[in-house]
C-alpha cells in the first residue's frame, strides 16, 4: 500500500502545481492540435495520390510491419546483430538495467573514457544511466535541450518528446547562470545562443556519445535516430566513441519500411510532416573517412520486454514513442508526466510500466484513466491501450488487489441491477437517500457534494448531477399511458 | 553478462519455438508503391515550396556556372566574409570552381583530411563559418535533403558550421522517401546518411521555436 500513498501523493502535489498544470494543458493541446491538422492533410495528399497511404492506410501498414517483426523477434535480433558486425561494429545483449549499464561502465573504463554526451533516450532513463554513471565518477551531459534543462534542475522530463515544459524562461535562464556564472537574458535567442555554445564544447571534448534508437534496419543493421535539434547527429559524428542502446522492440525489417514508420512518426508526435534531422547510422567511420566515430557499440536490452512478448500485451512492443497518446489523454492533460512516477507516463506509461517492472509496484498507474479511448484513437500503431488498461485493473482483482468496500459496493450493485423490483426500488429512493449530500444551484438544480466513503473520490474535485426525484422508468410509463410515445 | 545465444533463446522461448537461424521474409499485404507528380519541374517547385514552409532558402540557378558566385554571395550577405569555409572535397563540387571563388573572395577553404583518428579535421571544421555540400538526393513531400558519407564527404561538414550550403541537381529530386529507401537497399550503405529538412529547431523553451541549437541555423539550398 506504500506504493499507493505515494501516487496520490504525487497525484496531488500535480493538481495543486497551477503552472505545471497550465503549461501541460497548453503543450498537449498545440501538439494534438498539430497532429490532427498533419493527418488531415496526409489525408488530403493521399486522396490526391500524393501520400504512400492515408492515416489508417498507414497505421495497418505499421501494425503489419511491427507485429510481424515481433513474431520473429529472434530472427531479426540475429539479422541484426550479424550485420551491425559486419559493418564494424560490436553488439552487446543486456537482459535487465544493471547489464545494461555494467557495459556501458565497462566500454568507458576500457577506453579510459570519462566523459560522455548524450542525444534524448527514454531507454537510457528507464535504465537510469546517468545516475549510474555519475555514482562511478562519470560526467555524462545530456545535449537535447529540454534534457540538458531537466538535468540541470535535477528533475525528470514532464512530456517524453517536450521534456521541460513545465518550465519558465525565468527558470531557465536560471540554471543556465548557474552554469555560467553569471545572470542572463531569458529571451529565447540568449538561452539557445547559450546551449549550443556550452553543449558544443562538451561534444568537441566528449570521450563517448551514447544514443538510443527510433529504429533498427534488421537487412543493413542501421541505426535511426529522429530528432529537430541535430544533437543525435553530433553525438554520432564528433565523439570517437559511440554507444547506442535499442529496446530489443525497435526493429524493422527492410529499409523500405522507414517509409512507413515516418510517415507516421514525426506526423504524431509534433505534427510535423518530417523532423529536421533523419540519420541513418550503419557502422562506425570507415577506413579513409574524415570524420566519425572509430568505434560503435550497439546494446540490445530485454529489461522486462520479453516478459510482454507472447503474452495477450505483446501488441505494446510495437509502440515508438511518439507521445500521442499523452497529448491526447484526459486524465494526463491534468496531471502532466510528474504523477505517474515512471519513466514512461500517460497511457501507454500506465500498461507499459506495470509490464515492465511489475503490476504490484506499479498498482496505481492502470487507474489514471477514464477509459475513453482517445489514446488508441491517437496511436499510429492503434495500440488498445484502454483494453490493457482493464484487462490490467482485471489482474488486480484476480490478486485480490481492490478496495473490500469497493467490491462489496459492486456486488450490492450488481444484485440491485440484476434484479427489476429491487432496481425500481433503489432508482426510485436514490433521491432520498443522497438527501444529505445535495445541494441546490440558484437555478434550481441540484448536485451532490462531499459524498463519503468509498464514493468521496467521485465528489472530491468535481460534483454530479442528484438523481432525479422521479426516476426514468415512472417517467417513461406515465408517458405511455399518455398515450405520448408510440 | 547474457550471451547472444541466452538472448536469443529467451526471446524464442517466449514465442513458443526455438530460434529461427533467420527471419521469415517480410512480405506485407500490399507493396508501398511509389505515388506523386512526376516531372522535373514540379517536383523543383514542391521541393521549393516545403523547403521554404520550414525555413529553408532555395536559390534556383540556370547553369553550373553561376554557383560560384552565388555561394560568395550568401557567404557576404550572412556576414562570413573572410571568415573560413568548409566543404567536401567530391567530384560532384569539383567542377564548380568553389575554391577558386572563395579563395578569390578571401575565404581560407578548410584543408580537407583524410586518415589518422580525424581529430585535426573535426576541429577545423569546428571553426568554419560555413558548410558547402552536394546533396544525393532530394525529397519533394517535404523539403528533404539526402546527403551521404564517402571518403570525400565528412559527417561533419553539413553539421558544425552554422551556415549549410547544399548544392543539389533537379534531376536528384524525387517525390517521397519511398524511392529514396528503395534507392538505397540496392546498393551498400554509407556509413551515415543524411536526411535534412530545414535548419536545427527545437521548442523545448516555452513551446517557443528557436532556431540553431545546435545543428546548423540557416540552410541554403542552390537547386540547378
Amino acid at each position: 500500500m506504500a506504493a499507493r500513498a505515494e501516487a496520490l501523493e504525487r497525484v496531488r502535489k500535480a493538481l495543486g502545481d497551477q503552472h505545471l498544470r497550465g503549461a501541460v494543458r497548453y503543450t498537449a493541446e498545440n501538439l494534438y492540435m498539430k497532429r490532427k491538422a498533419a493527418m488531415a492533410d496526409l489525408d488530403a495528399q493521399a486522396a490526391r495520390g500524393d501520400a504512400i497511404g492515408n492515416f489508417e492506410e498507414l497505421r495497418a501498414r505499421a501494425r503489419e510491419i511491427k507485429l510481424h517483426t515481433l513474431a520473429h523477434l529472434d530472427g531479426y535480433l540475429k539479422q541484426a546483430a550479424d550485420q551491425i558486425r559486419k559493418n564494424g561494429g560490436v553488439v552487446h545483449w543486456a537482459r535487465d538495467a544493471e547489464e545494461a549499464n555494467q557495459i556501458v561502465l565497462e566500454i568507458c573504463r576500457k577506453r579510459g573514457a570519462r566523459k560522455l554526451i548524450k542525444s534524448k533516450s527514454m531507454v537510457s532513463e528507464e535504465i537510469h544511466l546517468n545516475q549510474r554513471l555519475e555514482a562511478e565518477g562519470l560526467e555524462i551531459v545530456e545535449s537535447d535541450l529540454g534534457e540538458y534543462i531537466i538535468q540541470l534542475a535535477h528533475e525528470t522530463p514532464a512530456h517524453i518528446v517536450i521534456p521541460a515544459i513545465h518550465k519558465t524562461r525565468r527558470q531557465i535562464a536560471d540554471l543556465f547562470g548557474a552554469v555560467a556564472g553569471h545572470e542572463l537574458p531569458t529571451d529565447t535567442k540568449s538561452l539557445t545562443a547559450f546551449a549550443r555554445a556550452t553543449l558544443r564544447h562538451k561534444f568537441m571534448t566528449a570521450d563517448v556519445g551514447v544514443t538510443g534508437a527510433n529504429f533498427v534496419v534488421a537487412e543493413t543493421g542501421t541505426i535511426c535516430l529522429v530528432t529537430n535539434e541535430g544533437n543525435g547527429r553530433l553525438t554520432t559524428s564528433v565523439p570517437p566513441c559511440q554507444i547506442t542502446l535499442v529496446g530489443m522492440e525497435k526493429l524493422v525489417p527492410r529499409l523500405e519500411d522507414l517509409a512507413v514508420m515516418m510517415a507516421l512518426l514525426p506526423r504524431s508526435a509534433t505534427g510535423q510532416k518530417i523532423t529536421t534531422y533523419f540519420n541513418m547510422i550503419t557502422g562506425p567511420r570507415r577506413p579513409g573517412e574524415p570524420d566519425g566515430p572509430e568505434e560503435l557499440h550497439v546494446i540490445f536490452l530485454d529489461n522486462g520486454r520479453s516478459q510482454i512478448l507472447g503474452s495477450q500485451y505483446e501488441e505494446v512492443l510495437t509502440c515508438i514513442r511518439c507521445g500521442a497518446c499523452l497529448n491526447s489523454c484526459p486524465v494526463y492533460r491534468q496531471l502532466g508526466g510528474h504523477a505517474y512516477g515512471s519513466t514512461y507516463p500517460g497511457p501507454i506509461g500506465s500498461v507499459l510500466t506495470p509490464l515492465l517492472q511489475g503490476l504490484e509496484e506499479w498498482e496505481e498507474l492502470p487507474q489514471l484513466c477514464s477509459l475513453c479511448g482517445a489514446c488508441h484513437e491517437n496511436c499510429p500503431l492503434g495500440i488498445h491501450l484502454h483494453e490493457y488498461i482493464i484487462q490490467l485493473r482485471g489482474e488486480l482483482v484476480a490478486r485480490g488487489r481492490e478496495n473490500p468496500l469497493m467490491r462489496t459496493a459492486l456486488k450490492l450493485v450488481h444484485f440491485a441491477w440484476t434484479r427489476p423490483g429491487v432496481y425500481r426500488f433503489v432508482a426510485g429512493s436514490a433521491h432520498l437517500g443522497t438527501k444529505p449530500f445535495t445541494r441546490k444551484r440558484k437555478d434550481g438544480s441540484e448536485y451532490l457534494d462531499n459524498l463519503p466513503s468509498i464514493a468521496a473520490g467521485w465528489t472530491m474535485s468535481r460534483t454530479m448531477p442528484a438523481p432525479a426525484r422521479r426516476p426514468f422508468h415512472q417517467r417513461w410509463a406515465e408517458l405511455e399511458r399518455q398515450g405520448g410515445a408510440k | 553478462m547474457t550471451t547472444e545465444q541466452e538472448f536469443l533463446s529467451h526471446v524464442a522461448r517466449r514465442l513458443g519455438r526455438s530460434p529461427e537461424p533467420a527471419p521469415a521474409p517480410f512480405r506485407p499485404s500490399r507493396p508501398v508503391g511509389p505515388v506523386g507528380p512526376k516531372g522535373g519541374y514540379a517536383l523543383a517547385d514542391r521541393f521549393q515550396q516545403e523547403l521554404e514552409k520550414i525555413s529553408g532558402v532555395v536559390h534556383r540557378v540556370k547553369s553550373e556556372g553561376e554557383v560560384a558566385p552565388l555561394i560568395a554571395r550568401i557567404l557576404k550577405e550572412a556576414g562570413a566574409a573572410g571568415k573560413p569555409v568548409a566543404r567536401w572535397a567530391d567530384p560532384a563540387l569539383d567542377a564548380l570552381g568553389i575554391d577558386q571563388a572563395l579563395t578569390a573572395a578571401g575565404h581560407p577553404v578548410v584543408a580537407f583530411q583524410t586518415g589518422g583518428d580525424g581529430r585535426a579535421f573535426v576541429e577545423a571544421v569546428e571553426k568554419a563559418a560555413a558548410g558547402v555540400v552536394a546533396c544525393d538526393a532530394a525529397i519533394a513531400e517535404t523539403g528533404t535533403i539526402v546527403m551521404t558519407t564517402a571518403l570525400t564527404r565528412g559527417r561533419t561538414v553539413s553539421l558544425l558550421p552554422p551556415l549549410l550550403i547544399a548544392v543539389l541537381r533537379k534531376e536528384q529530386i524525387r517525390y517521397s522517401s519511398v524511392d529514396v529507401f528503395q534507392a538505397l537497399a540496392s546498393g551498400a550503405m554509407p556509413s551515415q546518411v543524411i536526411f535534412k529538412s530545414g535548419p536545427s529547431r527545437s521548442s523545448d523553451i516555452e513551446n517557443d521555436l528557436s532556431i540553431g541549437v545546435h545543428g546548423p541555423g540557416a540552410l541554403h539550398v542552390i537547386l540547378i
